[in-house]
């Protein structure tokens, strides 16, 4: 059952591609609306069964898809669990608003971007997570210049280019050492030759550090998740970039650990602490609100790539669903703003479900984040400060624009439903957060009280006057696609230099 | 020095300092290739032969890059396909292809 | 220049066509045996109908057609997906035993397979190109503007970019230096491929590996052809 399940839930979204297209050309008929709400519902029933078929299994489960020798394998363990909420939740919002999607072939696309997605949380293959890597990319270069916003699509493709070379290279290299396909997932597949673990792991860690963009190759993030609209930059936001995440953790960091190269670790921390930093900076310093939503998510991949470095997976995947779960409460809520005189107007009942999630994003006393903080920074008083200094940035950033209420009540239920479903969403993440860490303290209350009051204060009053400032990144650091091109190519080069003197391989 | 190090050399250049966009993704292509030459150079055998079973002779090279390789050279024409498509709306819109003109985007 | 009025376009590809047309057909069909395959095909029938298309500035048939074409390869695909899943619980599961007498059949689900990837290639190849080829308006060009020869900030970047450029270059020239001693290791893997295409009974080890057991990945590999096709069609109607 389970296998079945497994194998299939990948399928659904082809399928339902098959059914699109085949009655479009034979009964002329356009079934598409009803089709991608009937594979939505399929996939999160089938979510929600694999849950509890899966709770029994330990360690690496394997699905071989064919009965030959060599096929492709997909893969369970049990860290997937978060990785499969983090797609949950923006699929259970995409549900309220697939008007948005509003033509066949958009639909389609969309639907492949599914396929892609979900292929990329099953299978097990090295060789196969490109594929569906690329599939899911592809599909999102499309739906990116949906509002016709090309210019962002051309710049997500150069970026998606680049960093799927670098993969395809170290799965050249990998193979060349003599690994398998099943090369991160199946221990028994890496005996593999020193120099070329090294190249491959190094070569492997620079892609997925492109795709999860961290510092010097963060540009393309901002105006790639702020131009198209909220459904898709939701999905983007939290499942495409935390894949990039995810991809290091599977294909870097656990043969790195198997291996006993903790250098990629160092490395991943360095990285992470500067698209922290970076990301806050760009955030406080934006003038739009919705690319500040969109810088946001540097802040979480830095804490997240953090989290990963000090090997403390189990609060890192937990933080991407709480993040995917306020990401898309913001982007879902930025649709109803309407913006008038410099203020930004919004539904009664939005106001504190925003509220609420800015509060979760900043990882304020009694948010979800608060506890993995300080499950994580326990006995860490130097990146203490730093999050507090991060949690401050993000308040000022949000604080700086000014919110005021919307008196026509709309028709659409959106509003109620997205009240109940985040509500049921947050409290579990929240008993799950509380499990890991129940420790209070009121220091740390009255700190995070006085960064409250700081923030508001700063993103008020001094916001307005550091104006040679505003959107730095836009003008200085990332001004146009070839400066882009040159941070990015940076990274590389930072990565071999830290790594190869590291390791003494020179 | 390596031929596949002077197309990188190529190919990075042209990436940075080369200002219209469908030579940048021209570029990307050549690196491509140039990653599906060094795979099919892995599965290389002095003097074997193609992985066809009734050939008579023994030494055949390594037939999983090849087929592995198929699969990379769709995806890279379909890339090149959809890159192209994006660059001809971005030049309705705007009239240009020149990243300089288009500014930040 | 109008190719149409062109006596040796014309006569070339009167010529060239019928037999690239079977060509193709018999390297989607030997594809098992010999070398060829699907895709290899499908290329060639989607780029001679392209140049036919050129030369005559006219579309031979409608899009209809193609997307016809396309669909029904990955119908069969996935029809084949699904039989295999009913019956054996995997996908393609089972149908690999179905072995027959001859050379072309001489394993049953090979054939089928190359020939839905050559339609759905096929198909897909005319409409990805028919995207660039068919304008209903040209857009008007632009007059070529030759760069100014000042020193400017730009020069400067590219100044910098050439420094960063050789010492990225440096540095993975150094790491292969370092690196070559390693020699590629022999994969123990090799011989138990030529072993399972004895067992299966197909010749073309390729052929065996692409629709084999890493046939999901072609498949996917089909799915981001289509996926092309549908996105392409939908950016030429946002303009």
């Amino acid at each position: 059952m389970f296998d079945a399940l497994w194998m299939l839930v990948a399928f659904f979204p082809l399928l339902g591609v098959l059914v699109i297209l085949s009655v479009s050309f034979l009964l002329r008929r356009d079934c598409s609306a009803f089709v991608v709400a009937l594979v939505l519902i399929l996939e999160i029933v089938s979510f929600v069964v694999i849950y509890f078929l899966t709770r029994p299994i330990e360690g690496n489960y394997l699905v071989a898809l064919s009965a030959l020798p060599f096929s492709i394998q997909f893969h369970f363990s049990q860290e997937k669990i978060f990785f499969m909420a983090n797609l949950f939740i923006p699929m259970a919002f995409a549900l309220f608003r697939l008007k948005s999607l509003d033509s066949i072939n958009v639909r389609l696309v969309f639907l492949f971007f599914l396929a892609g997605s979900i292929g990329l949380l099953v299978t097990g293959d090295i060789f196969n997570f490109f594929v569906f890597y690329e599939l899911m990319i592809m599909a999102a270069y499309v739906l990116i210049g949906l509002k016709g916003n090309y210019g962002a699509s051309i710049k997500y493709m150069l970026t998606g280019g680049i960093s799927s070379l670098f993969f395809l290279a170290g799965i050249i290299v990998l193979y060349a050492g003599g690994a398998g396909m099943g090369f991160g997932y199946d221990p028994s597949h890496e005996i593999i030759a020193r120099p070329w673990l090294d190249l491959g792991l190094l070569l492997c860690a620079i892609a997925f550090a492109i795709k999860a963009a961290l510092f010097p190759a963060s540009g393309w993030v901002a105006s790639c998740h702020g131009a198209t609209n909220s459904l898709v930059s939701s999905f983007l936001a939290s499942f495409t970039v935390f894949s990039g995440i995810r991809g290091f953790y599977i294909f870097v960091l656990v043969p790195a650990e198997r291996a006993g190269m903790m250098e990629f670790f160092e490395l991943l921390r360095y990285l992470s602490l500067a698209t922290m930093i970076v990301g806050a900076l760009c955030m406080f310093f934006e003038t739009d609100l919705k690319r500040t939503i969109a810088h946001n998510t540097l802040v979480t991949v830095g804490l997240v790539g953090l989290m990963c470095s000090f090997k403390n997976y189990d609060l890192a995947f937990l933080y991407m669903p709480i993040h995917a779960l306020h990401k898309s409460i913001m982007f879902y809520s930025y649709e109803d703003l309407s913006q008038r005189g410099g203020r930004y107007l919004v539904r009664r009942l939005s106001l504190p479900i925003i509220g609420l999630a800015i509060f979760s994003m900043a990882g304020l006393f009694a948010s979800p984040v608060y506890f993995l903080k300080q499950a994580f920074l326990s006995g860490q008083s130097v990146y203490k400060v730093l999050l507090f200094g991060m949690s401050f940035f993000v308040v000022a950033a949000f604080a700086k624009h000014r919110l005021g209420l919307r008196k026509a009540l709309g028709k659409r239920f959106w509003p109620v439903l997205a009240v109940l479903v985040f509500g049921a969403l947050y409290l579990m993440l929240f008993g799950h957060s509380l499990l890991a860490n129940p420790g209070l303290s009121l220091l740390d209350l009255a700190i995070d009280l006085l960064v409250i009051a700081a923030a508001i204060l700063v993103g008020r009053y001094l916001w307005p006057k550091l104006s040679f400032l505003h959107n730095f990144d836009r003008r200085l650091l990332f001004a146009n696609l070839n400066r882009e091109l040159f941070m990015l190519i940076l990274l590389p080069i930072t990565m071999t230099v830290f790594i190869v003197f590291k390791r003494g391989l020179l | 020095m390596n031929l596949d190090l002077w197309l990188l050399f190529v190919a990075v250049w042209g990436l940075i300092v080369v200002d219209n966009l469908i030579k940048k993704v021209m570029c990307l292509s050549i690196v491509e290739s140039m990653l599906i030459l060094e795979f099919l150079k892995i599965g290389f055998v002095a003097s074997g032969a193609a992985p066809i079973l009734n050939v008579s002779q023994r030494v055949v090279v390594d037939p999983v890059p090849q087929a592995l390789m198929l699969t990379a050279i769709v995806i890279g024409m379909c890339f090149n396909a959809l890159a192209c498509a994006v660059i001809v709306r971005l030049y309705r819109q705007t009239g240009t292809v020149l990243v300089s003109e288009l500014g930040n985007v | 220049m109008n190719l149409r009025e062109s006596p040796i376009f014309t006569t070339t590809l009167g010529k060239i066509f019928p037999f690239a047309v079977v060509f193709s057909l018999y390297v989607a069909s030997y594809g098992a045996s010999f070398p060829g395959g699907g895709f290899q095909a499908g290329v060639m029938l989607g780029s001679i109908m392209v140049v036919v298309e050129l030369v005559m500035e006219r579309r031979m048939y409608s899009d209809m057609v193609f997307q016809k074409i396309e669909l029904s390869g990955i119908v069969v695909l996935f029809a084949l997906a699904i039989a295999g899943f009913v019956f054996a619980g995997r996908p393609f599961g089972g149908l690999y035993q179905l072995r027959l007498e001859g050379l072309i059949w001489s394993n049953a689900v090979f054939p089928i397979l190359s020939l839905a990837i050559f339609l759905e290639v096929s198909g897909s190849m005319v409409l990805i190109f028919r995207n660039f080829l068919f304008w209903d308006q040209a857009p008007k060009l632009n007059p070529i503007v030759l760069a100014k020869n000042n020193l400017s900030w730009r020069r400067i970047e590219r100044c910098v970019t050439g420094i960063v450029l050789g010492l990225l270059l440096l540095a993975i020239m150094l790491i292969v230096y370092f690196l070559s001693p390693g020699q590629v290791s022999v994969r123990a893997d090799k011989q138990a491929w030529l072993d399972l295409a004895q067992h299966v009974g197909i010749n073309n080890v390729v052929t065996l590996v692409y629709l084999g057991p890493r046939v999901f990945d072609t498949m996917m590999e089909a799915m981001v052809v289509v996926l092309t096709v549908v996105g392409m069609k939908h950016l030429g109607k946002c303009t």
